[in-house]
């Protein structure tokens, strides 16, 4: 983020309009978003050079199953076919991740397109757009994902376009609501006696102000994606074994929950980790893309 | 206009005035900087008198008033004096401010929307605010009292209005409804803090009237801050010319505003449309005021002032008696040393 | 060519919460001149800018521009013609987008008529020397600017392709009064320059009265006295004027208190809308809201107490 945007002098009340032409100053994220941006950004690195460094993760030994953990040589102990823990955990990375980000991406793109297109619209596209986007909102999410990830049959990509489904509805809600926003206020009204074409209008003068707010709460999507997508692999309509991803580890180690009860907690703890640190990492950018506060005098 | 002169804040009798103020400064803190708006204000209130502070945007005349009743707890650091009837006011423990505040000095705000409860009826805010102050002893008479104040600030009907919640009054009648709980206990000194800047100017006008009529009723002492001259000129009684946190004039609103000694008051009211003026031909000053936080060394009006002098800019003129009853910071507005001994 | 350059007849606009905003407003507004519109809040000045340009549809009646129907237009002609229908906004904190730079926000319009991208930024930087802002201020956001200079990039925006018709909503009502000196002197200038008619609308009589070649008077969705403005502030015909003019603070006349407060939109009174605050009502009041009637040539009010002449009006 490279952003800089000025803190209001909001400790000044009670004296008008004044124009706040403070010196600027850089708007910092707090600690913890701090953190959350490490954590993440780990993940990441992870996920891109972590399979280079640790051996096959199926490479089983049937002789060394379900060593604890801190055993010579699997530092996070053997799984029950006696593969790394560890090794399958940093390769289970790129998978997890992947089915964290593409369907957030997705549903950005379409979410961002469909909002800011019934915000702009007149009373019936709205209704039409918005209507049948609310369909979604009858059934559960993780139910509606099951379902179509089951009638699309199994494999990474019917979990990908699955989550992508679900998840167009709710970015296109909070884009709805930002461009619905926006069309009340004077520099709306300019634009469009301006004789610009919609479109750019939609790109020009909206999409600057909604993407802010899309890329916060798409950002702490993800961390619900990647539950979603090891949600799915658990019941095992994502990823088919051997490969190695968390939600499928989880799933494979909860067998051995009585004789090695922590062996289902270390992809489980993964999981917890990469999501919460997506979701701190968003309350982060909100407050650092927040420029609303100046915008009032 | 008032009768008894004042030639020095320091040499009158202080003990009489409803409100002394002297040297009032306000520094608003926060975690990364402290921010100075009003910087140095001194005036003296008499019983019945009123008195109007004019400003433009960040000239601190909004946080003055509201500095005099202590309205920002933690958040400034207020100093230098004010007091009530010779009683220090500033520093006073919160129970007893409290108790001042709504009794003895009442405010009436610029928006009467977010002064009133939106789920409380009109009625009830009022009969809380008379049992708050010991007004009223049982309901009965709370309730009746109520009344005869919403009846007394021109509310046709007063009983229907004190059973309605504010959102279904119109703008007026709310600023009605604040200006009854304001005088509901016979405050000594009323702030109004731009009491009909909100307004239409048809009400505008019925609501400058109320509070005259008030005052003229009561005696209480007004504290008026305005940023328009029209508002100004109407309402008499003596005024303050605020810029950039400091008092740069003061005297009977009349002379200021009829013979304006300081540049600043002089140039605002040049800039006043008015019948007359050829079109594009006001008389506008330079720039924008400065910003609160970001006010200029020496006098803040110099880099506006078409009658700097280069020391101007280093020295911010103390506010000096510059004819009988006036004063005015800026050594131009001075005409000479003879004025000064006089003084 | 005709002296005309917008005419509005019969103009009718009812909101869905059944608020009349407008009811039966004509204008005109001619070449290079200044048309004032003047009311309180809710007195439908605000619609009637908004219908004139053409960003809200009337229920019924016409506004032309040059002798063509805004109403009847296709959108493609609406675009075309909107470099010549500009708007000033009111608010100074919301009349630029938060999120674009001063020279994003000019040059948007620049290319929505198809100015070429090599002459965009030359050009804003020419119109925001003419409004008197620098060329390093063109790379601000809208925060980093006062009240005055970010009405001083609308003013530029509006102007940036040489429109005939500038809408001024209250463009200068939340400026401070040294400012706002400064902004009338520049749009005073500028339509001497270029020939821009302005339709000025605003609460304030004073500023309107100073703008404005002719006024028109708002009260209650409709207008109820037109006059040139020397005439309205010397000799106003309509009682709500006169009110008006009394009430506005530091002229020093005798003041008219107007009692009770302006009638809901969405209900009001028979007859003359006015009528609940008059006077000098009377019974004949109440029957139908009077037609604006000529007092001179270019002066017309409706009241049942102004005396029509026999002089054909122009003024409307």
């Amino acid at each position: 983020m490279t952003a800089t945007i000025e803190a209001s002098p909001n400790a000044v009340p009670g004296s008008g309009a004044a124009p706040t032409t403070a010196p600027r100053r850089r708007r910092r994220m707090t600690v913890s978003a701090r953190i959350a941006a490490g954590v993440v950004a780990l993940i990441v690195l992870v996920a891109i050079v972590g399979p280079l460094l640790v051996g096959d993760p199926n490479a089983g030994d049937a002789a060394r199953r379900l060593l604890p953990a801190g055993s010579a040589g699997h530092i996070l102990g053997t799984d029950g076919q006696g593969r790394d823990v560890f090794a399958r955990l940093i390769d289970g990375t790129r998978l997890s991740l992947l089915a964290g980000l593409v369907p957030v991406l997705f549903a950005a793109v379409v979410g961002t397109t469909l909002g800011v297109t019934a915000g702009l619209s007149g009373k019936w596209g709205h209704r039409a757009i918005m209507r049948t986007l609310d369909v979604f909102y009858a059934f559960p999410a993780v139910l509606l994902a099951i379902a179509i990830a089951a009638a699309l049959g199994s494999g990474i990509s019917n979990s990908i376009i699955a989550l992508a489904v679900i998840l167009v509805p709710p970015v296109a809600r909070v884009a709805e609501t930002e461009t619905r926003r926006l069309a009340d206020l004077d520099y709306m009204d300019a634009a469009r006696a301006s004789g610009a074409s919609r479109l750019a209008i939609a790109t020009r003068q909206v999409l600057p102000n909604v993407a802010p707010p899309v890329v916060v709460y798409c950002t702490a999507l993800i961390g619900l994606s990647i539950v979603y997508a090891a949600g799915l692999s658990f019941l095992g309509l994502g990823v088919s074994p051997p490969t190695a991803e968390w939600g499928l580890m989880v799933s494979d180690h909860t067998q051995y929950i009585y004789t090695a009860p922590f062996l289902a907690a270390i992809p489980a703890l993964a999981i917890l980790v990469a999501s919460v640190a997506f979701n701190v990492l968003g309350d982060g950018l909100r407050d650092l893309l927040d420029v609303r506060s100046e915008a009032r005098a | 206009m008032t009768t008894s002169l004042e030639k020095d804040p320091a040499a009158t009798d202080t003990t009489v005035a409803p409100l002394q103020v002297t040297d009032l400064t306000t520094t608003f803190v926060s975690r990364h900087r402290s921010v100075d708006v009003v910087r140095g204000v001194s005036f003296t209130l008499r019983r019945g008198e009123t008195m109007m502070l004019l400003g433009e945007s960040g000239s601190g005349k909004s946080v003055t008033a509201r500095s005099i009743m202590q309205l920002y707890g933690s958040a400034a650091k207020i100093g230098g004096s004010v007091t009530m009837n010779g009683r220090e006011l500033l520093g006073l423990p919160a129970p007893e401010l409290r108790s001042l505040r709504g009794g003895q000095v009442a405010l009436i705000p610029q928006d009467p929307t977010g002064a009133l409860d939106p789920l409380r009826r009109i009625g009830s805010q009022l009969v809380e605010v008379l049992g708050v102050h010991g007004v009223a002893t049982t309901k009965q008479a709370a309730r009746r009292r109520a009344e005869e104040l919403l009846a007394m600030v021109g509310i046709p009907d007063p009983k229907r209005v004190a059973d309605s919640y504010p959102h279904q009054l119109s703008g007026g009648m709310r600023q009605r409804a604040v200006i009854a709980i304001a005088v509901s206990c016979d405050p000594q000194v009323l702030i109004a803090d731009e009491p009909t800047t909100a307004l239409d100017v048809t009400v505008q006008a019925q609501i400058l009237e109320l509070i005259v009529e008030l005052q003229q009723r009561s005696g209480t002492a007004v504290l008026m801050v305005t940023h328009d001259v029209g508002v100004a000129r109407d309402f008499g009684g003596r005024i303050g010319v605020m810029y950039a946190g400091r008092l740069v004039e003061e005297g009977p609103a009349a002379q200021v505003l009829g013979e304006p000694r300081h540049p600043y008051t002089s140039g605002l009211l040049a800039a006043l449309p008015t019948p007359g003026v050829a079109r594009g031909a006001l008389r506008s000053i330079v720039g924008s005021p400065p910003p609160v936080g970001a006010f200029p060394a020496g006098c803040a009006f110099a880099p506006r002032c078409p009658q700097a002098r280069p020391s101007c800019h280093e020295q911010d003129p103390p506010l000096v008696t510059v004819a009988p009853d006036r004063a005015a910071a800026c050594p131009v507005a001075n005409p000479g040393p003879a004025q000064e001994r006089a003084a | 060519m005709s002296d005309v350059l917008l005419e509005a007849t019969g103009l009718n606009k009812t909101f869905g919460n059944g608020v009349r905003a407008v009811a039966d407003v004509s204008l005109t507004v001619h070449r290079g001149e200044t048309l004032g519109v003047v009311g309180e809040s809710g007195c439908g000045k605000s619609t009637t800018g908004k219908i004139l340009l053409g960003l809200l549809a009337p229920d019924s009646g016409d506004v032309t521009f040059d002798g063509e129907s805004i109403p009847a237009m296709n959108r493609a002609r609406l675009r075309a013609l909107r470099a010549r229908l500009q708007v000033v906004p009111q608010n100074p904190q919301t009349s630029l987008n938060p999120r674009l730079t001063v020279r994003s926000s000019i040059e948007f319009n620049l290319r929505a008529h198809g100015v070429a991208r090599a002459e965009r930024g030359p050009r804003v930087l020419a119109l925001l020397d003419r409004v008197g802002l620098t060329a390093a201020q063109s790379e601000r956001f809208p925060h980093e600017l006062s009240g005055g200079q970010l009405q001083r990039v609308a003013i530029a925006r509006a102007l940036s392709t040489s429109p005939d018709l500038v809408v001024c909503d209250e463009a200068v009502s939340a400026l401070d009064k040294s400012v706002q000196a400064q902004v009338l002197n520049l749009l005073a200038d500028l339509q001497r320059e270029t020939g821009v008619a302005f339709l000025f609308i605003s609460h304030d009589l004073a500023v309107v009265e100073h703008i404005s070649d002719r006024v028109a008077v708002m009260y209650l969705g409709r207008v109820v006295e037109v006059a040139s403005a020397e005439r309205l502030w010397e000799a106003p015909q309509h009682p709500y004027t006169t009110a008006l003019l009394s009430a506005t603070p530091g002229q020093g006349r005798e003041r008219i208190v107007l009692h009770g407060e302006l009638p809901s939109p969405a209900n009001p009174p028979s007859g003359c809308g006015f009528r609940t605050r008059c006077p000098v009502a009377e019974d004949v009041c109440a029957d139908d809201w009077p037609a604006l009637v000529p007092v001179t040539p270019t002066h017309a009010a409706a009241c049942v107490h102004v005396t029509p002449q026999a002089v054909p009006a122009t003024a409307g």
